[in-house]
């Protein structure tokens, strides 16, 4: 066993620090703290120019303009990033371009992974259905192919980012009869294409996604991403990609409602000296120590090249429902002031605390809702049966 | 590279000790519970052979014990239920070996190959350590409150952390005969199976000899007293894993409502929360004894690793005895065991309470009963 970080991550870490040191960000910080699902014009603009300094594709292999450093380095990356509350570019590259660079033809990885570098071509994710949540297999988005292109026709939801991104890794059914995982596909689709409308959704966190409407638009052939019918393959790729989950932004919400606690109400006797407040900080220090320790473990174990399916399942349970769990109990804590909305002199913890009260429920349910994360735990880390197949009830 | 998995040597340890204590059955585990001893004096043998009492030695060569491994081993007879001096033992090596000079070297030797039979006499609490009083003459008188001691009946020799009277931030290590006049060894009952006794020092008077040292630093011996509670978390920790495991197999097995049980989904969610708990605290306690095999010991990360593993056994043996309902509460299904076990080692790293404080002044710096 080996617990420590290798020279070249710690020197690699302080020239990622040195660098972000030079840049001014407070714009993209203060975009960051409105909505941290999604970057905001700065936030484009500093990965735009990160990208042109050769830091963005911290994991990418050199060949596509990457570093090809490892998944290590890449968590170290992320978690800095999610420190300084800044973006860090999201699934286009975390997840599409490697998936891209696996299943890609020649001519997507020529066309997208250097525009997905230099920030101008971003993806949005079109799973999501009005019929098709958790169970994303049951989607019903209709490709047919027609010569060389598809028609696609039908409609997503919550497909956050839609409104100013360029592309949309989209989901979409193929086959005409198959059900359920056979017969899909996924397509790489130009949002300004003929026939696309995204209209919005305003969330509870004031933070915008959208729903995406589908009519008979028509998409080249060109770019459907693995084999035809094997969407549900290419879905599992762009997912096993995903598994990072940082817990640095809980981290920092955590210091920021500490230093509101050593203030308030005063300096001189401030809440933090109360034992029952001071225990339950010192709780939620720990289990960020905890959080950092699991998202180790998973970027370790795909260091050797192996898929973490239920360890990063663990990550996902823990640091979803500790950062949420740090918002609420923290505004417990502060008790009346906790009232105040980010964006109010007085709020406490620059805000944090409430804006992350209404915006961080979603992390519990999306990216796999944390019930199937533990079903996932349950069945492959410790083999309990499956319940019997429910046959076609899903049909 | 970082890497969390046991690396060859790690696995073939774990193997080793899984196939060796394969022996201990929970009809046995109850026979020693009710014997005289209180253990197994030929398979505590068979340990020392294995060179398991050795562990906490310095290594060859200068360089600190490998804690990962000691943490493996006690892991694994955590696992097994297995009631035996090894931890004391250990425990006492480390200190001597940390703590004490050349005839404390001699002394840890000896324990590690079983040749004598000693306990470290230490309460949870670092602020309830017995008082050493120094004479001019190089003697020195020891006096202390009652201490609650594993294997105290066991042991000829105690060894005793104490807290140098008028010198703050100046302890002492110090060997005492288990007969010495004015030592006080009563038998106790705890409600799992490890021996308790209760020592008190009543003006025991310690011949210059029997002051290993007397120039240790206070934060050297509240370090060496957490390296105990983070043996006792690995230790722990094997027993809670066992517990998930029986929750498991009685899952798989039992069939109610004309499936296993072990596809329902509460049942399913119950049992990923114990596992990603005790991996949580299992990764916690192992990162510091890596830390602590590889340079200093970080009390920061043993105040996580003791709060972590307090919490998560506890919960995976309530869970444990949720599964496996009415046979989990029999004598005949090995769960009580670890049922009991668990929760007596958690009382025996202190309260929640002190836990909750040492973590507060590492990440809080706010000092402790603030
Ligand atoms: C802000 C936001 C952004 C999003 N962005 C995107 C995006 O960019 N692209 C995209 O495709 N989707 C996106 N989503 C959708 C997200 O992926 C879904 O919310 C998620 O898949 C869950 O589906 P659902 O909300 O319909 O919940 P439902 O499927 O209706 O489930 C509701 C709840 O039921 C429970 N549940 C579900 N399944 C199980 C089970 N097997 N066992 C036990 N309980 C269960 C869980 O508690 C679950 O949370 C976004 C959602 C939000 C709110």
């Amino acid at each position: 066993m080996d617990f420590g970080l290798p020279d070249d991550s710690r020197r690699f870490l302080s020239e990622l620090r040195s660098y972000l040191d030079g840049l001014n960000l407070d714009k993209v910080v203060a975009e960051t703290l409105e909505d941290d699902h999604e970057a905001g014009p700065a936030g484009q603009e500093m990965l735009a120019q990160m990208g042109r300094d050769g830091w963005l594709g911290i994991g990418w292999p050199a060949e596509h303009g990457g570093r090809g450093r490892s998944a290590v380095d890449q968590w170290l990356y992320l978690e800095e990033m999610a420190y300084r509350r800044l973006p860090a570019g999201g699934l286009s590259i975390t997840s599409v371009g490697p998936t891209l660079m696996k299943l890609g033809t020649a001519e997507q990885k020529a066309e997208f992974l250097p525009a997905i570098l230099r920030a101008e071509v971003r993806f949005a994710v079109g799973y999501s259905e009005p019929d098709a949540g958790s169970d994303v297999a049951s989607l019903r988005t209709r490709a047919v192919r027609v010569g060389d292109e598809y028609v696609v026709k039908g409609q997503k939801i919550y497909t956050t980012g839609a409104h100013d991104c360029s592309h949309i890794w989209l989901a979409v059914r193929t086959h005409p009869t198959e059900t359920r995982h056979r017969g899909l596909s996924v397509l790489l689709v130009a949002l300004d294409s003929l026939g696309v409308t995204v209209q919005p959704i305003y969330t509870q966190a004031d933070t915008r996604t959208n729903e995406v409407y589908f009519d008979d638009v028509r998409v080249p052939v060109a770019n459907l991403v693995g084999e035809e019918n094997e969407g549900w393959a290419a879905m599992m790729v762009a997912l096993d990609f995903e598994r990072i989950f940082v817990y640095a932004a809980a981290l920092k919400d955590f210091e920021e409602l500490v230093a509101w606690t050593r203030v308030f109400p005063s300096e001189k006797s401030p809440l933090i000296a109360d034992r029952t407040v001071a225990h339950r900080l010192a709780e939620m220090a720990a289990d960020l120590e905890v959080a950092r320790l699991l998202a180790l473990r998973t970027a370790c174990i795909i260091d050797t090249g192996v898929v973490p399916t239920a360890e990063a399942a663990a990550l996902k349970v823990w640091i979803s429902e500790l950062r949420h769990r740090i918002a609420t109990e923290g505004l417990a804590i502060v008790g009346e002031h906790g009232q105040l909305k980010a964006g109010e002199d007085a709020a406490p913890a620059a805000g944090q605390l409430e804006h992350q009260y209404r915006a961080g429920t979603v992390l519990k349910f999306a990216s796999g809702t944390n019930e199937v994360m533990r079903d996932i735990i349950a069945q492959r880390a410790l083999h309990l049966p499956r319940a019997r197949a429910l046959g076609k009830v899903y049909g | 590279m970082a890497d969390l998995r046991l690396d060859d040597i790690e696995q073939m340890l774990r193997d080793t000790a899984r196939r060796f204590l394969r022996q201990v059955s929970v009809e046995r585990l109850l026979s020693w519970e009710t014997s005289e001893d209180g253990y197994d004096s030929d398979v505590w043998s068979s340990m020392v052979g294995l060179g398991w009492a050795s562990l906490t030695q310095a290594a060859e060569g200068g360089g600190g014990a490998n804690l990962i491994h000691t943490g493996i081993v006690l892991g694994e007879t955590g696992r097994a239920g297995l009631p035996s001096p090894l931890f004391q033992t250990l425990v006492t090596v480390l200190g001597l070996t940390r703590l004490g000079g050349d005839p404390a070297a001699l002394l840890a030797e000896r324990l590690a190959q079983g040749e004598a039979r000693a306990v470290t006499v230490a309460p949870a609490d670092p602020g309830r350590l017995v008082t050493l009083t120094e004479n001019p003459d190089g003697t020195a008188v020891l006096c202390g409150s009652p201490v609650l001691t594993e294997w105290a009946l066991w042991a000829q020799t105690f060894i005793v952390p104490a807290r140098v009277e008028g010198a703050p931030e100046r302890c002492a290590l110090v060997v005492v005969d288990a007969q010495a006049g004015g030592v006080g060894v009563e038998e106790a009952t705890s409600f799992d199976n490890e021996r308790i006794g209760v020592v008190t020092f009543d003006r025991v008077v310690v011949p210059a000899s029997g002051v290993l040292s007397a120039d240790v630093r206070a934060d050297d011996l509240e370090t060496m007293l957490a390296l105990r509670d983070l043996l006792r978390c690995s230790e722990m920790l094997g027993g809670a894993r066992r517990a998930l495991e029986l929750s498991v197999q009685y899952a798989t097995d039992r069939v109610q409502f004309g499936q296993p049980l072990g596809t329902k989904q509460a049942v399913q969610h119950r049992c990923a929360d114990m596992l990603i708990a005790l991996d949580g605290a299992w990764l916690a306690t192992f990162e510091a004894l890596w830390t602590a095999s590889t340079g200093p010991a970080s009390t920061r990360s043993i105040a996580v690793a003791r709060f972590q593993a307090a919490r998560a056994c506890e919960q995976a043996v309530l869970g444990a005895a949720q599964l496996t309902g009415a046979m989990g509460f029999t004598r005949e299904y090995p769960l009580n065991v670890f049922f009991r076990r668990v929760k007596a080692q958690q009382l025996r790293l202190g309260s929640v309470t002190s836990q909750l404080d040492s973590l507060a002044a590492e990440f809080l710096a706010v000092s402790e009963g603030v």
